[in-house]
């Protein structure tokens, strides 16, 4: 018996020396999906000859449903850096918000990884006009 | 009597044995919990424990291996232009140069001015850089005129090189990027293909039953 406790307490002593077990937090393992990509067609009139939009989306699936994503809309003659977050939901919706430039926010909600969004201003939040990715 | 203390000693034998065994257990399942030893399709397999990486994807490393391209796969040589030569705070000579039209830099020697291309060296007239296992040198541009009204931008040949006027742009539009983020003639693939298995898995699992 006492042979038991000592083992049971040695084990548990181990345990809590896993990092993150003891405060009961997943380990995560990010990865970086690079140069992901999307076309885009938009009612946004500044914003209608950008229609590429690449990324790189950083974070652990397994272990979470969020990314850092950040990358480049390029347009005719320059681009707009963008930078955000997504979220998948297990309804298989991809939630995804990118900062465009310094004043115009990306919010999709996409079944999937294509469909609608929106782009809007980031002072008053109004809506500019709507986009439609494609995943490329 | 003694037979019964031997048979009563077994038994407390056997029992925390089965206790040893049923806190190992446990410990182990708590420990691939935590390393995420078990991926959503190896769940509860025991040959997964002892076969998968530590590292449930190693996605980026490949990455990295990718950018080691033997030389005939690095792409031709930038369009450098070479709008003159001024000296350094240290004595060092300083380039201005355009690369692929974009807007002008400063390097120096050691300095890598596209991919896979590096100065060699600046004289007072021109520059040297190597690209792959080529030498490329550049002299002096003769400068252009300005132009005399607000249109430069439309006067040029090439309507990419266009900058768009304020009105049709949003706020932080960077111009004359170049390529823009845009894939090299190097990086030919994209990644989608991978992120949409990710982001399948991911929903697969998340609808599954835990």
């Amino acid at each position: 018996m006492k042979t038991f406790r000592v083992v049971v307490a040695s084990l548990l002593a181990l345990v809590n020396l896993i990092p993150g077990v003891a405060h009961a937090v997943g380990l995560g393992n990010p990865n970086t999906y690079t140069f992901v990509g999307w076309s885009v067609s938009t009612t946004v009139p500044q914003l209608a000859t950008c229609t590429d939009l690449r990324v790189d989306a950083t974070g652990d699936l397994n272990n979470s449903t969020l990314l850092t994503v950040y990358g480049v809309q390029t347009c005719t003659g320059g681009a707009y850096l963008v930078t955000g977050t997504a979220f998948v939901s297990a309804n298989g919706v991809f939630n995804m918000n990118l900062f465009v430039g310094t004043s115009t926010v990306l919010q999709c909600s996409m079944l999937g990884l294509s469909g609608g969004c929106q782009y809007l201003t980031t002072g008053t939040g109004a809506v500019l006009g709507t986009a439609v990715l494609t995943f490329k | 009597m003694a037979g019964a203390d031997a048979s009563g000693e077994s038994s407390r034998k056997k029992l925390v044995n089965a206790a040893f065994f049923i806190v190992l257990v446990v410990f182990l399942g708590l420990l691939s919990k935590v390393s995420g030893l078990f991926a959503d399709d190896d769940r509860g397999s025991a040959i997964a424990l002892a076969t998968k990486p530590l590292v449930s994807e190693t996605k980026s490393t490949p990455r990295l291996q990718e950018r080691v391209k033997p030389e005939n796969e690095i792409g031709p040589p930038p369009q450098v232009e070479l709008s003159g030569v001024v000296g350094g705070a240290e004595g060092q000579r300083l380039a201005v140069v355009s690369v692929n039209k974009s807007l002008e830099a400063v390097v120096r020697v050691g300095d890598t001015i596209f991919a896979a291309s590096t100065v060699t060296e600046i004289d007072q007239d021109s520059l040297t850089y190597r690209h792959g296992s080529n030498l490329v040198r550049v002299v002096i541009q003769d400068r252009k005129a300005l132009p005399q009204n607000k249109a430069s931008s439309a006067q040029l040949p090439n309507n990419e090189l266009q900058v768009p006027a304020k009105e049709n742009i949003l706020p932080g539009f960077i111009a004359n990027t170049g390529t823009g983020g845009q894939q090299s003639s190097v990086e030919s693939k994209n990644g989608n293909a991978e992120f949409r298995r990710a982001f399948e898995n991911k929903v697969n699992s998340l609808r599954s039953p835990l």
